[in-house]
């Protein structure tokens, strides 16, 4: 045996972590097989054949169209999107609110901080699934019934129906919306056009101030020339794009306009409040790790406090916040799950719903841990590729 | 240097091990799990319950009537005493068993891993679950059906009446998949409200978050009394779909398989002969009809030929009573439910409940 090779130290390193890699590799080869092994004992190996069948239940809140004959494979999608749309929509609120309340909580005004202190306190010391049911039952639950709903520009139709701008009960909120008319085939192209100038416009405002040194205000103008040209096009198109459709209160339900039932606010408005908790602490935290000279430096310099904040700390505290924001966004999509609590179908519940038609529970919980590592994957691929794209670059 | 190269010693010599270990544990391991498939899989449950010296049988925890979990931790209902009736019958003790609560998602996973040895947790015998899951399903226990519970004051008298409303289910049945093909055939457009928690469903219902519930005619009857005004509800006359309500077994074991059935055959039988907990010692003193002599293990031995003792049937229904006597304890009267039998009548009476022939 040749000693001296057996003494470099790189051998030795790539030799130990070959070894090493072999260790794992038996192992979960070993535990493979035994699984399958004893599934197959059991007649339970895993076919994922049953996802082009016929699902033959209905979801409460789709996104895309389903009905009793989509299949199972559409159903896992329609609930992958309600829980992604209500991650989304509750992630880009939450770090607006959760923004606010860390700079209450560093204000100097003692109310403000006290408030926004009590705030981060109370939330954050209760469990969520506690402020979902709160949410539910003590709130939603207790609005008004559908009949004695509360109605804002209540009207009656000639035929007896009753019609309204705003309604509030216990079913959720709806409320007129605009919904694509006769006129939007045309009018889609004009938007488009309208945005296709817009970041022409940008590019060549950007390119100018590179010349000039000025930094002309890129997303005003650029908002400027969307909403010109595309108010400019409504005139033109020979039917209204949009048309405004109200709710009706038609037998049971309400039909038409825009519903948002008690489950999803319910689910929307608990997530919000416990998650922009948690934001706040974060980006408070992002914003007292900036170096005070820092500050002093540029009060030196004559910015105001404004364009201190603005210019001075919030780059310099986004750095810091982005690896905790990322852990709290990824929290949300695995939290929406909690709303099978209180009958919102996301993507858990109806895979729940799925097990029990189709008995095929270890795929469907295979299939649902993939999903949710999936976006949990995502989330912080998108989060790591923002977080080193702003992070300092030394030279 | 001399430790790196014993480090490496030291891990060379823990993979061989590893690898060596695996290799022959795999192979003996496969030979254990052929025999031991046999053992506890295919062949005999039996002899796993006889050694284990107690039943498991897999069962709800929150279903008043069928079965639910008291205060002081003992299993209370119909489906909990016909559990005890097969402990009867094989172990002599209707106490040897214990109960698993088991939720409707985890409940035939846990039948076909083998936690349980059986099911009575109100499954429905459908062909699916029969087929695709390795599971057999004897004779039903209880002919159940769904409909739909809705406020008196809706004005909602037929499924018909149902256009347009919001329906609350509970989720991990049969009953979304029932509604959403009644409601489909009949072109009644909907939207189903699914809840995980009966408390949280029927907190929404009495809010009026919902216009009906649909689920299984029995379970929404006993919910109902659970209400805080029962008098505002009632139940649709319809019934959408059939339910018939079976114990599950795993595919395989037929004798098993048999025994089960049989016991519930037994207690029909008990029903049909007017054989109950009170009168049996005494019937077993008097009666000359053959097949009761057969029933009772005084003629034949017919309790061996399922590979029990031959007073498995005198045992079951001395210690938990007849068909009849479970229903009337459990859904009676006495109870606070108050289920007619409807179709849960012996086929003397006009009922679907028929045993084959002792014999």
């Amino acid at each position: 045996m040749n000693l001296t090779k057996l003494n470099d130290d790189r051998v030795l390193k790539a030799a130990f972590q070959f070894v090493f890699a072999l260790v794992l590799i038996l192992i979960f080869s070993s535990m493979y097989g035994n699984t399958v092994s004893a599934l197959r004992s059991r007649g339970m190996l895993p076919s994922f054949k049953f996802l082009s069948l016929s699902a033959g239940i209905d979801i409460g809140e789709h996104i895309i169209p389903f009905d009793n004959s989509s299949s199972n494979f559409r159903a896992i999608i329609v609930g992958l999107l309600n829980t992604v749309s209500i991650s989304i929509v509750v992630i880009i609120v939450s770090t607006f609110l959760g923004f606010i309340i860390a700079l209450c909580r560093l204000s100097k005004n003692w109310l403000l901080k006290n408030i926004a202190l009590s705030y981060i306190e109370i939330i954050r010391n209760i469990p969520l699934l506690v402020l979902l049911l709160f949410w539910y039952r003590a709130v939603f639950m207790e609005l008004p019934r559908l009949k004695e709903a509360f109605v804002i520009g209540k009207y009656i139709t000639e035929d007896g129906i009753t019609g309204g701008k705003l309604f509030i009960s216990n079913r959720g909120l709806s409320m007129f919306w605009p919904f694509p008319g006769k006129g939007w085939n045309i009018y889609q192209y004009i938007l488009l056009a309208a945005f296709a100038v817009a970041v022409f416009a940008v590019i060549i405002l950007r390119q100018r101030g590179k010349k000039t040194g000025r930094k002309p205000m890129l997303i005003f103008w650029g908002a400027v020339v969307f909403t010109g040209i595309s108010l400019a096009g409504w005139f033109f198109t020979p039917f209204p794009p949009l048309v405004l459709k109200y709710p009706l209160l038609k037998g049971f339900n309400l039909s038409g306009g825009l519903n948002i039932s008690s489950e999803w606010g319910s689910l929307f408005s608990g997530l919000i409040l416990y998650t922009s908790a948690y934001i706040a602490e974060a980006i408070r935290s992002g914003i007292q790790a900036v170096d005070k000279g820092q500050l002093e430096a540029s009060y030196s310099l004559g910015f105001s406090h404004l364009k201190t904040i603005r210019l001075v700390v919030l780059p310099q505290a986004l750095r810091i916040t982005i690896p905790p924001l990322t852990s709290i966004y990824l929290g949300v999509a695995k939290n929406t799950s909690l709303g099978v609590a209180i009958g919102f179908p996301d993507l858990f519940s109806v895979i729940g719903t799925l097990i029990n038609q189709s008995g095929r529970a270890l795929e469907l919980i295979l299939i649902v841990m993939v999903i949710y590592l999936g976006l949990s994957l995502s989330t912080s691929l998108f989060m790591n590729i923002y977080n080193s794209r702003i992070q300092l670059k030394e030279k | 240097m001399k430790r790196k190269l014993l480090t490496v010693f030291v891990a060379v010599f823990m993979t061989l091990s590893i690898i060596s270990c695996s290799n022959s544990s795999n192979d003996t391991s496969k030979q254990e799990n052929d025999s031991s498939e046999k053992k506890t899989v295919s062949a005999s449950t039996l002899d796993a319950v006889k050694e284990r010296g107690y039943l498991i049988c897999g069962v709800n925890a929150s279903n008043p009537g069928f079965s639910y979990l008291d205060p002081n931790g003992n299993y209370i209902g119909f489906e909990a005493d016909m559990g005890r009736a097969v402990a009867a019958a094989i172990l002599g003790d209707p106490e040897k068993i214990q109960f698993r609560p088991l939720t409707s998602k985890e409940r035939f996973a846990a039948l076909q891993s083998g936690e349980i040895d059986l099911l009575i947790r109100t499954a429905t015998h459908t062909m699916t679950r029969d087929t695709e899951l390795g599971l057999n399903f004897t004779v039903p226990y209880y002919y159940d059906g769904q409909t739909f519970m809705v406020r008196k004051d809706s004005g909602i008298k037929r499924i018909a009446d149902l256009e347009g409303a919001a329906i609350c289910v509970l989720t991990g049945s049969t009953s979304e998949g029932n509604l959403s093909d009644i409601m489909a055939a009949r072109s009644l457009s909907y939207k189903p409200v699914l809840f995980e928690n009966l408390d949280e469903l029927m907190g929404a219902f009495e809010k009026g978050r919902a216009d009906a519930w649909t689920g299984d005619r029995s379970g929404l009857m006993t919910r109902m009394r659970n209400t805080a005004d029962p008098a505002a509800y009632t139940l649709l006359e319809e019934t959408i779909s059939k339910e018939p309500l079976a114990i599950g077994v795993r595919h395989g074991d037929d004798q098993f398989y048999d025994i089960v059935n049989w016991c519930l055959y037994g207690l029909f039988f008990g029903e049909e002969h007017k054989i109950s907990s009170k009168n049996i010692d005494s019937i077993k003193q008097s009666t000359k009809k053959p097949e009761e002599l057969a029933f009772l293990g005084l003629r034949s031995d017919l309790g061996s030929k399922l590979g029990l003792s031959n007073d498995w049937a005198y045992n079951m229904i001395k210690k938990t009573g007849n068909y009849g006597e479970l229903f009337e304890r459990h859904f009676g009267p006495d109870s606070g439910l108050s289920i007619p039998r409807g179709m849960n009548k012996p086929w003397t009476e006009g009922g679907l409940l028929y045993c084959p022939p002792f014999r």
